[in-house]
């Protein structure tokens, strides 16, 4: 065989082709309804079902998109985590941020673009407790570019600027599992979610700390490590929960999650149920109603 | 109960393009006609029968539809003698095509008859081919897949999305046309001759293959405002030269597969839906 002919083609200029992408995915003009809502139109849906607002803040590339599509792509498959779908007025927004982990995207492995800062951020999706006996679960899931939260960490953009974040009902502090599996970015990645608790935890950012999760993305990652390696990790992952913990002042719950592996030992959204079953959690914190302590009925390790 | 031939009963057929909306239409029309129609038969004949003879030679020589040739709505009205109870039903069953309910998903485009229709619909018969039906699948992960020397990403294009997708995209926009009410829904499961082999009901059947719909449809009506049929208009693979010519010796009257229902079952079903849930 020609030794030329093996080789895989030279990367296209996918990267481009997504920014374009992902820059219309407001209303695009290839698609019905919205790709996702813009404040306004995510105001008129709180106004009508007072739905749970999640954010996830974490840095490019850290896997944020990667969690709400999967919220979907699971549910695309059926009922889990004792949830079922009941709707979402962003369908067109779920199925082109799903489109690169599909057979039909012509890629050989999964990928998500990244999130651009003119994309209109606000994903809905409505769940329903397969026995009925839990209210519904409305979800606005911010997708927001990471460099917004790099603009909090390192102070460019006080959190209290940032309004989305006192409605949050839960916001997830992302710590990118991939930058955490890696010895040398190990460090930078601890400090860097140090720094994002501090920012967010700034008087008036949050409605109240209880909100906080840590999630620990891409989990797989770190589970492919040699087992010295995986205890320091592991280490320094309780040691960085614990100092958000103290900064926020509550036990602030760690999620492992692990949406869209690349080994087949992690299938899709793994560990979405835990992460489902804390967000049906929705004291009403603006008005002073702490959230209960969090106590996980699972756990994925 | 029925609702009588003095105020017409308007039903919503939804469905992509070759979902089999207009081949269900020849296939009743001359069900009806010939005396075929169980408990229904007509009263009179409908007054666009020149459409529907149209499409009823279409499906009685097993010709394909070229039902996308005409864009928008077309009007049908059948209006039925039902013998057990004794009265007269006027159905109004506007022909949509799927390509129009297309450039809704893609654009959100939907003309203003189409729109009319939808809130007033009563009842809705939404259409999912069996054999037609594109999931998402997923790429498979530790799979080595060498790249083509012509392999390039493709960027999303809403037209080759997943059926369910689309159905479910289209239903909430249909539901927030009418303020967020739905009629009475029968899924017809079309062509339901080629997934017998798999020993499904037909709500069985919908589960497993558009999860998505299923869970919206069951989220909406706890079950009892949606029912779901198998349906074969055709009886069988009409491409195979042997099935056609065994159900030509009897077209007008095709075999119901195995677990499926007969082409009049959803009608029957929506018409007696109490009038309180419509």
């Amino acid at each position: 065989m020609n030794e030329q002919s093996t080789q895989p083609p030279p990367p296209p200029a996918i990267d481009e082709v997504l920014r374009e992408e992902s820059s219309q995915s407001g209303k695009p003009s290839t698609s019905g309804r919205s790709s996702a809502l813009d404040t306004p139109e995510a105001n008129v849906i709180a106004g009508r079902i007072r739905p749970t607002v999640l954010v996830l803040a974490g840095g490019v590339g850290s896997g944020k998109t990667s969690v709400y599509a999967a919220i979907y792509e699971r549910l695309g498959r059926g009922p889990f985590g004792g949830w079922t779908f009941s709707g979402s007025t962003t369908i067109p927004g779920f199925e082109s941020r799903c489109f690169h982990w599909r057979v039909n995207s012509g890629r050989s492995s999964p990928y998500m673009p990244h999130t651009s800062a003119d994309a209109l951020p606000w994903l809905h999706l409505s769940l329903r407790d397969v026995g009925d006996e839990r209210l519904r679960l409305n979800l606005l899931l911010g997708d927001f570019d990471g460099e917004l939260f790099e603009k909090v960490l390192d102070g460019r953009t006080p959190s209290t600027e940032l309004p989305f974040l006192f409605r949050a009902d839960h916001v997830g502090l992302v710590v990118d599992g991939d930058r955490f599996a890696d010895p040398i970015t190990r460090a930078a990645e601890v400090q860097r979610a140090t720094d994002l608790i501090s920012g967010l935890a700034l008087p008036g950012g949050l409605a109240d700390t209880t909100v906080l999760s840590v999630v620990l993305t891409k989990l797989d990652i770190l589970h492919n490590l040699a087992a010295s390696d995986r205890a320091d990790a592991e280490t320094k992952l309780e040691g960085l929960t614990n100092t958000i913990s103290r900064i926020a002042g509550v036990d602030v719950p760690l999620l492992r999650l692990a949406v869209r592996s690349k080994t087949s030992a992690f299938p899709i959204g793994h560990g979405l149920e835990m992460f489902l079953e804390r967000l049906a959690v929705r004291p009403a914190i603006q008005v002073g109603q702490r959230a209960p302590i969090y106590v996980p009925r699972m756990s994925f390790r | 109960m029925t609702t009588p031939a003095s105020e017409a009963f308007p039903v919503l057929m939804v469905g992509l393009p070759e979902s089999g909306k207009s081949t269900y239409l020849g296939a009743l029309f001359h069900l009806l006609r010939s005396g075929a129609g169980g408990r229904f038969q007509f009263a009179e004949l409908p007054a666009e029968r020149d459409y529907l003879i149209e499409l009823e030679t279409a499906w009685l020589t097993f010709a394909p539809l070229e039902r996308s040739r005409f864009r928008g709505v077309k009007q049908v009205t059948m209006t039925l003698q039902v013998a057990d109870p004794d009265e007269s039903v006027r159905i109004d069953l506007p022909d949509l095509t799927g390509e129009d309910y297309m450039r809704a998903w893609e654009s959100g485009d939907w003309l203003e008859d189409v729109k009319g229709v939808i809130t007033r619909a009563r009842a809705m018969l939404l259409f999912v081919r069996a054999d037609l039906v594109v999931a998402p699948a997923l790429i498979e992960v530790e799979v080595d897949r060498p790249l083509s020397e012509d392999a390039q990403p493709q960027k999303w294009n809403p037209s080759e999305a997943p059926t369910q997708a689309i159905l479910c995209d289209l239903l909430e926009q249909i539901e927030d046309m009418r303020g967020g009410a739905l009629p009475p829904i029968a899924v017809l499961v079309t062509a339901w001759d080629t997934v017998t082999e798999f020993k499904l009901s037909p709500t069985e059947w919908l589960a497993w293959q558009t999860p998505l719909l299923s869970q919206w449809l069951e989220a909406r009506s706890g079950g009892a405002r949606c029912r779901v049929f198998g349906v074969s208009a055709q009886g069988g693979d009409v491409s195979v030269d042997a099935i056609r010519n065994q159900l030509a010796r009897d077209a007008g009257l095709r075999p119901i597969p195995p677990g499926g229902n007969t082409l009049m079952a959803p009608l029957e079903w929506l018409l007696e839906t109490p009038r309180e849930i419509r």
